[in-house]
């Protein structure tokens, strides 16, 4: 790392220092800023997202509880208007009867003739809702009125501008037929012993003859038994019969229409099943009656009985045309929309309902009551009995477990029968509950699910109780009405509908809102990065344009200084680095100059100082070169005919003079030679003359001639070559020959006995030539100096060995000049050995 | 008949060492002292068997003289002898290719003469003298 650092220059280490410095930080810093918008915006985004989910579930919920609010106070509201609706029918029901009782009483006091029975009924009337006619409709599936009413609905405004919030008008009903009809069928005068004396009829439903009515089938239906219960009136009392008229059948449950037919497998015949108001016009009706009767009293006795029989149409009417919804009435009654009111009497017998088969009535071949709509399991048991249905019903309790689970006969409604006996309709439970709510004379309401749909079912007592109608609380009856419950809280349904929508309107509003800003939060979001990614890359772009002038200012500079130490250093000692300021810069460039005056002085002190060198020198080899060819001349004449004179003497003793002249001048061009190739060797004018060489004959001319000598001397010469020794060597062989003969030359002057060896051994890279002896050897101090020019062992002239002094030395620089090296082993007294190495190429 | 050899050298005391050997060799020398007489005799008198031709003189030099006779075809075949001090081997084969037949360097000996005249000239081998 270091290593590293150091390699880089100035500049990129300034550059990486100001993006250290200043790059970084602003990269962390735009990465923090990054985070922290991208943070907000998530959390904006999300909080937006969860607002909005909670509003919208808050303004559910608020809906919720509103329409649950709203809908239990309007159920309950309207639970309350139905609830006075059934207890005000009730109580008029009550009233109606109880002016009968004084019609009755009234008719007492008359003659008991025609014509004042006639005058008493004439004005006995009151309207009826009358259907009119009724058609199928065109795809046979319902009936629909024939005359339409012609209704004119003028809207009505409040002329008083302060009546005007919530003016409700509500125009005259014109849509049912009234049609005025007589209250009674017929008006009787009973004598006691039960034959009619006086009958004025003013409707031909009941029999216009006089007959006796003690005999039950003289009666209408076969059925009335009152003369019986005549018998036991005081003056003043009051008999109230049942509700007496024939049953009418019915096979549909529903509309009547040839589909129905179809399904029900019997031919379509409307007017011969019972009428059931809107599902069928144009049956036949139940045409009941309630015969009202009192003693006739003259003179303190009991001379008959006048009897009134009520036309129960009339008791009907109030509660046919009744609607417990905002219709409030209707020309014509119908059970199919659950809307609808009907009465039992103190029984829980029913004796008013939209549907005729509804209502109890009798059988007029036996007199007796019909066959009621039965449990499926009570009209089991009753077959299963054998008895009559009459003994069989006291045997079975009441309302004996009413459930939805149970079923009817199905064999009953294949007859066609469905007369509606609460005691024994134990597959609807609301039977016991319309008892529960009346068996002490009192009112009220349950809900109950009732053929798929939850209805308010309420019942009032009819509070009535003339003759045995005083028996119990119940009095004569009770009204019930039973209302959809849907319809009440219509209105607050319609409004959570409504609100409902308006929540999701709302609801995706805000989604869209939330989106729109996550959105706007995104797009500026990535505004900001982009931005805080432009400035961020322009900052660093800037950062490094001033790093890299602040670097270049400071490396030119140093560049410059540099350039000027190198031109100096390369020898322009006369350049001087120009100054360009006062900084520490500035100083460097002054200290740089001032260097370069010193280095430029001594330079040229030393260069003067060289040159002399150099001449003298010079002046020293060309001196030692002409002065050895100087010298040659003269020698060359003592040389030469000191030789001649050794040759031709005769004289002994003269002829050894001139040997001595002749070894002495042969010495002297020794010393010559050797110092012409020292200065040669100084002067660098020596070359060595590389040829391939062989090694061993050169080896055996060299020891042959100091062989010679050594045997003269008494020494044995021994040679010692490697067996791995080449055969040729790349090498100078007369210089190589000079060494060798300079080297045995001395071992064999410096050894008085013994031997001396030549030895060659092969090293990795070389020849080592080593020459040792048996001499007197060389001190450790005389190693140091003896291959010095000019040295001997010992002194020269006081020596009896004789040299130039100049071998050795010539020697080593040969081996030198070689590319070897020279060295020498050596204890005085022991012998030495000289060696050398000759690079074996 | 003698056989003759010619020395051309300035020096005085070369040639008459030269002479002595020669003439103890049982040769008949003359001699001259440049290079300008050594072509001056050797014009009049080309019957010489050897000639002995120092490099350094000061007329001319003994390369001069070498070529000077070697180009001139009465004188091209005379056997001719640098006898030079120059000793360097180099420098001797350098006298060779210019046209010297042998070398013999100063200083000079009877048997390095001997020598010299024996592979310049087929000459009987002499009697091994005493000593």
């Amino acid at each position: 790392m270091k290593g590293y650092l150091t390699r880089l220059g100035i500049r990129t280490k300034l550059v990486a220092l100001f993006v250290a410095i200043k790059v970084v930080p602003m990269l962390l810093l735009a990465l923090l800023a990054w985070q922290g918008v991208t943070r907000l915006g998530r959390e904006v985004s999300d909080r937006s997202s969860r607002m909005a989910d909670s509003m919208r579930d808050t303004v559910g919920e608020l809906s919720d509880v509103m329409a649950k609010e709203s809908v239990r106070a309007l159920d309950l509201k309207s639970r309350e208007l139905i609830e006075r609706l059934t207890t005000d029918t009730a109580l008029a029901v009550a009233e109606f009867l109880k002016a009968r009782d004084n019609d009755v009483l009234l008719a007492a006091a008359l003659e008991p003739t025609e014509a004042d029975f006639e005058r008493f009924l004439r004005n006995r009337t009151r309207a009826l809702v009358v259907p009119g006619k009724w058609v199928l409709s065109g795809d046979e599936k319902s009936w629909l009125q024939e005359t339409k009413q012609t209704t004119r609905s003028e809207r009505i405004e409040p002329d008083n501008p302060e009546n005007k919030l919530d003016f409700n008008y509500r125009p005259p009903d014109h849509s049912s037929l009234r049609e005025e009809r007589p209250l009674y069928h017929e008006m009787t005068f009973v004598a006691l012993d039960g034959l009619e004396k006086v009958k004025v009829s003013a409707t031909g439903l009941l029999s216009r003859e006089l007959r006796n009515v003690a005999q039950k089938r003289n009666t209408y239906a076969c059925a009335e038994t009152y003369f019986e219960d005549l018998k036991r009136l005081l003056p003043g009392e009051i008999y109230v019969s049942d509700v007496i008229g024939p049953y009418v059948r019915s096979h549909y449950y529903g509309a009547v229409t040839p589909e129905a037919a179809q399904q029900a497998k019997i031919p379509f015949a409307p007017g011969k099943e019972a009428y059931s108001g809107r599902e069928n016009p144009l049956g036949k009706r139940f045409q009941g009656i309630i015969r009202w009767a009192t003693p006739v009293v003259r003179n303190g006795k009991t001379i008959g009985y006048v009897t009134l029989a009520l036309n129960h149409d009339h008791v009907m009417s109030f509660t046919d045309n009744l609607m417990p919804t905002e219709a409030r009435y209707t020309p014509i009654p119908d059970a199919s929309n659950g809307n609808y009111a009907f009465m039992w009497d103190y029984r829980d017998r029913n004796i008013a309902h939209p549907r005729h088969q509804s209502i109890i009535g009798f059988n007029p071949k036996t007199g007796d009551y019909e066959t009621p709509w039965l449990e499926a399991s009570i009209y089991k048991g009753w077959k299963q009995s054998g008895k009559s249905l009459r003994k069989y019903l006291e045997t079975v309790p009441a309302f004996d477990h009413q459930s939805r689970e149970k079923k009817p006969s199905v064999e009953l409604i294949k007859e066609g029968i469905r007369g509606l006996d609460g005691r024994y309709l134990n597959f609807a439970p609301q039977c016991q509950g319309w008892y529960d709510l009346t068996k002490q004379g009192g009112s009220g309401s349950f809900a109950i699910l009732w053929s798929g749909v939850w209805k308010l079912t309420t019942a009032a007592t009819i509070p009535y109780f003339t003759g045995k109608y005083g028996k119990t609380p119940r009095g004569f009856g009770y009204v019930t009405i039973g209302a959809n419950v849907d319809e009440f809280h219509k209105a607050a349904t319609v409004t959570k509908a409504l609100l409902d929508t308006r929540v999701n309107v709302y609801s995706q509003q805000m989604k869209q809102t939330a989106k729109d800003t996550r959105d706007m939060i995104f797009s500026s979001m990535s505004k900001t990065a982009w931005s805080l990614a432009g400035m961020t890359t322009l900052m660093i772009v800037l950062v490094i344009l001033i790093a890299v002038w602040l670097a270049n200012m400071l490396t030119g500079r140093v560049t410059m200084l540099s350039g000027g130490l190198q031109k100096i250093e390369q020898g322009d000692l006369s350049f001087r680095i120009g100054k360009t300021s006062d900084d520490e810069m500035g100083l460097l460039a002054d200290s740089i100059n001032r260097m370069a005056d010193s280095v430029q002085s001594s330079f040229t002190h030393l260069e003067g100082a060289r040159q002399r060198a150099e001449e003298a020198n010079r002046l020293k080899s060309v001196f030692l070169a002409s002065m050895s060819h100087e010298l040659r001349t003269p020698l060359n004449g003592i040389l030469g005919f000191s030789e001649l004179l050794k040759l031709d003497l005769q004289d002994a003793e003269q002829r050894s003079f001139a040997e001595t002249i002749h070894s002495s001048s042969e010495h002297l061009l020794n010393l010559l030679n050797d110092l012409l190739d020292l200065a040669k060797i100084e002067a660098g004018r020596m070359e060595l003359k590389l040829v391939s060489t062989e090694l061993k004959p050169l080896l055996v001319n060299v020891t042959a001639v100091h062989r010679a000598h050594a045997e003269r001397k008494g020494l044995v010469l021994t040679e010692q070559y490697a067996p791995e020794l080449p055969a040729t060597l790349l090498c100078d062989p007369t210089r190589l020959v000079q060494i060798l003969n300079n080297l045995l030359n001395n071992a064999v002057k410096f050894t008085a006995s013994g031997s001396i060896t030549l030895s060659v051994e092969c090293l990795e890279h070389a020849l080592r030539f080593a020459v040792s002896d048996t001499g007197i050897g060389i001190s450790k101090d005389q190693q140091q100096r003896i291959f010095d020019k000019f040295h001997q062992a010992d002194n020269f002239l006081t020596s009896e060995h004789t040299g130039t002094g100049l071998g050795l030395a010539l020697a080593r620089e040969f081996v030198t000049l070689m590319g070897g090296e020279m060295g020498i082993e050596s204890e005085p007294g022991k012998g030495a050995s000289f060696f050398f190495l000759v690079p074996n190429r | 008949m003698k056989k003759r050899a010619l020395i051309v050298d300035d020096t005085e005391l070369n040639r008459k060492l030269a002479i002595a050997i020669l003439r103890r060799e049982g040769w008949e020398a003359e001699q001259v002292a440049c290079g300008k007489a050594a072509l001056a005799m050797l014009k009049e008198d080309c019957n010489f068997d050897i000639v002995l031709l120092d490099i350094r003189m000061p007329d001319m030099s003994g390369e001069e003289v070498c070529g000077t006779l070697r180009a001139d075809p009465r004188t091209a075949k005379i056997p001719l002898i640098a006898y030079t001090a120059h000793a360097l081997e180099d420098e001797l084969q350098g006298f060779r290719d210019i046209g010297f037949n042998e070398v013999l360097v100063k200083p000079t000996n009877v048997e390095a003469m001997r020598a010299a005249l024996a592979k310049v000239l087929v000459l009987p081998k002499l009697p091994e003298e005493q000593g």
